[in-house]
């Protein structure tokens, strides 16, 4: 079940400079996703090393041992590197005041034979687009969202909140991070998408998914993501990752990238 | 594709007027530096936000003005146990604020059942903290973030500081992206967390809770799925403070209890008030107990230090208090 993939970033129409950063590794079927904070570019280089240490040390381990490994195997290898990732972070965010406290989201994501591995931390985004319609599979690690899960404000009063932006949960910031990871099942056809909040706060579910069914391929479906949040004003990194399960689609459903 | 056109403080000499001594650490917003302000020789805390290498154009206008506007409001209180701001700035797209240099530490190390203040201090800090809060209500700015890490003292010093008043709000005008990590929720109001207007009493359930940690080494509301915490919080009544401690008085107990009452109609109308309710407390202590609500200590050296400091310790005391393990 061969995989598509296709990766951009853009810094946004208000932020000087890019603390986001995506990286894939098609040979490993590996993507990973991050979101820095921290000031001046303390937020790009706990990004960066997420991005680029998980891919090299996840990318290997898969092109070594994916062929004998099963899912719980390769879960426990995601595990392990997102906590050398996070102590990596950590310890360099300790070393130089300059980057104290940095830290960053992620997601990272393990593409095999009918699923997804997924594991994610922080409040950057996995989705899963299927015969036109988008289901987001990774729960925010935010403050937002957990009020919302207890009941206490509604997902149209978050838009308004104060708490925007609170993560519980980020890489860097402490000695261990929990990653959550997940399994989904995947169908020919599927498309997956990876997102920083730069993209979810600015477009809505419905505009993501009219963009994913417009787009001829996964670099203009990417294309048309960002322009539509730099459109609706861009207030922050924009971070894209596009992966597309190509192979057979069941009868009665229709195939991608045909344009309706 | 990111320009780094200006240096950072850490390559300068100097923001505005002050001249920078070195780097103290990080704030929620950027670096914060030991600085000095040359016309007086004072030491000064420079807390600085990379302004221009955050926003930019007409976004970059917003943050400038919100900026200065909160320093200025957060300018405006002028109390003793508030810390002070003395003045904002901006130099070279590094905007700063510069306020008194403190000594001592924060309360979050007494927030462990082991590293518990005395009971007469904690009411002291308490009443003080009730006293400041009140006073910047007064002047219509509400803390929002009151938590054992944002109250410094220096016991030696008899100093009590709140901090961080109204840069909350300044750390508000940079937080249009993923930039916080949340510690615990457990600190804010159920009108907080329901997404309600705010005013002074939430900041006086705030102190409710803290009082509660700093005198039982607990939360009033404790759970691991956050969820359910914040679910907890809103709609569960909080722990009585004499089921984790029998011996502490009931007075006390009641006083925390009203700052934890899910309705802010339902707490002290305001700082004044709980600051004399404490009081009231310390006094009903120093009278009942024949050692004057100081604790007894056997070793000299430390009961001359008790006498310099009016927040003493906790010490050992001769015989097992009730209510307290021996130590060990």
């Amino acid at each position: 079940m061969p995989f598509e993939f296709f990766s951009a970033t853009d810094p946004g129409r208000l932020r000087r400079n890019n603390e986001d950063s995506v990286a894939v590794d098609f040979d490993a079927a590996l993507v990973v996703l991050a979101d820095g904070m921290g000031g001046y570019n303390a937020g790009e280089v706990a990004s960066n090393i997420a991005t680029s240490f998980i891919r090299t040390e996840l990318g290997r381990w898969l092109i070594e041992a994916a062929a004998q490994a099963n899912d719980a195997d390769v879960r426990r290898a995601m595990d392990i590197c997102v906590d050398n990732a996070n102590r990596a972070i950590f310890n360099a965010a300790h070393s130089n005041p300059q980057y104290a406290g940095m830290g960053t989201t992620l997601v990272v994501g393990v593409f095999r034979e009918g699923r997804l591995l997924l594991g994610h931390v922080g409040d950057s985004r996995c989705y899963r687009w299927r015969d036109g319609q988008l289901t987001q599979l990774t729960r925010d690690h935010s403050l937002l969202q957990e009020q919302i899960d207890a009941g206490l404000i509604t997902k149209e009063e978050a838009a308004f909140s104060n708490n925007k932006n609170l993560v519980t949960r980020a890489v860097g910031v402490d000695e261990t991070v929990p990653l959550e990871s997940h399994q989904h099942d995947l169908l020919g056809g599927d498309v997956v998408l990876m997102c920083s909040d730069g993209l979810s706060d600015m477009i809505d579910d419905a505009r993501i998914s009219e963009l994913l069914r417009s787009s001829a391929t996964l670099e203009a479906g990417a294309s048309a993501l960002i322009d539509a949040a730099n459109q609706a004003g861009g207030k922050d990194n924009i971070a894209v990752i596009l992966a597309r399960v190509t192979g057979q689609a069941s009868a009665g459903r229709t195939w991608w990238p045909f344009r309706r | 594709m990111s320009e780094r056109a200006m240096p950072s403080p850490a390559e300068r000499s100097h923001l505005g007027p002050y001249r920078i001594e070195r780097q103290l650490g990080r704030g929620a917003m950027g670096a914060v530096y030991l600085g000095t302000d040359p016309r007086t020789g004072k030491a000064v805390a420079l807390k600085t936000m990379a302004l221009a290498t955050e926003f930019d154009g007409t976004e970059l206008e917003d943050a400038r003005e919100r900026f200065f506007r909160e320093a200025e409001t957060a300018g405006r209180l002028r109390h003793p146990d508030i810390v002070r701001i003395l003045d904002a700035g901006e130099h070279d797209g590094t905007a700063y604020v510069a306020m008194e240099y403190l000594t001592g530490h924060d309360l979050q190390g007494h927030t462990q059942s082991t590293q518990l203040l005395s009971l007469p201090a904690v009411v002291r800090i308490g009443a003080r903290v009730a006293d400041a809060l009140a006073y910047a209500h007064s002047q219509g700015v509400v803390h929002r973030d009151v938590k054992p890490a944002n109250v410094m003292v220096d016991l030696e010093a008899d100093v009590v500081k709140v901090t961080d008043f109204g840069i909350a709000c300044i750390a508000d005008a940079s937080r249009t992206r993923t930039g916080v990590v949340l510690g615990t929720p457990s600190y804010m109001s159920p009108e907080q967390l329901s997404g309600r207007r705010l005013d002074g009493r939430s900041d006086l359930y705030s102190l409710g809770v803290m009082l509660f940690q700093l005198l039982t080494g607990q939360l009033p509301h404790q759970n691991e799925a956050m969820a359910r915490l914040l679910h907890a919080i809103v709609n569960e009544p909080a722990a009585d403070l004499r089921s984790v401690r029998p011996d502490l008085p009931d007075a006390l107990a009641q006083v925390v209890a009203r700052l934890l009452s899910k309705q802010p109609e339902a707490r002290p109308a305001d700082g004044w008030q709980v600051a004399n309710d404490l009081r009231a407390v310390a006094a009903l202590g120093s009278s009942v107990d024949p050692s004057g609500g100081v604790p007894v200590v056997t070793e000299p050296a430390a009961l001359r230090d008790l006498e310099a400091q009016p927040f003493a310790t906790t010490v050992s005391l001769p015989q097992p208090d009730r209510g307290h393990n021996p130590k060990l």
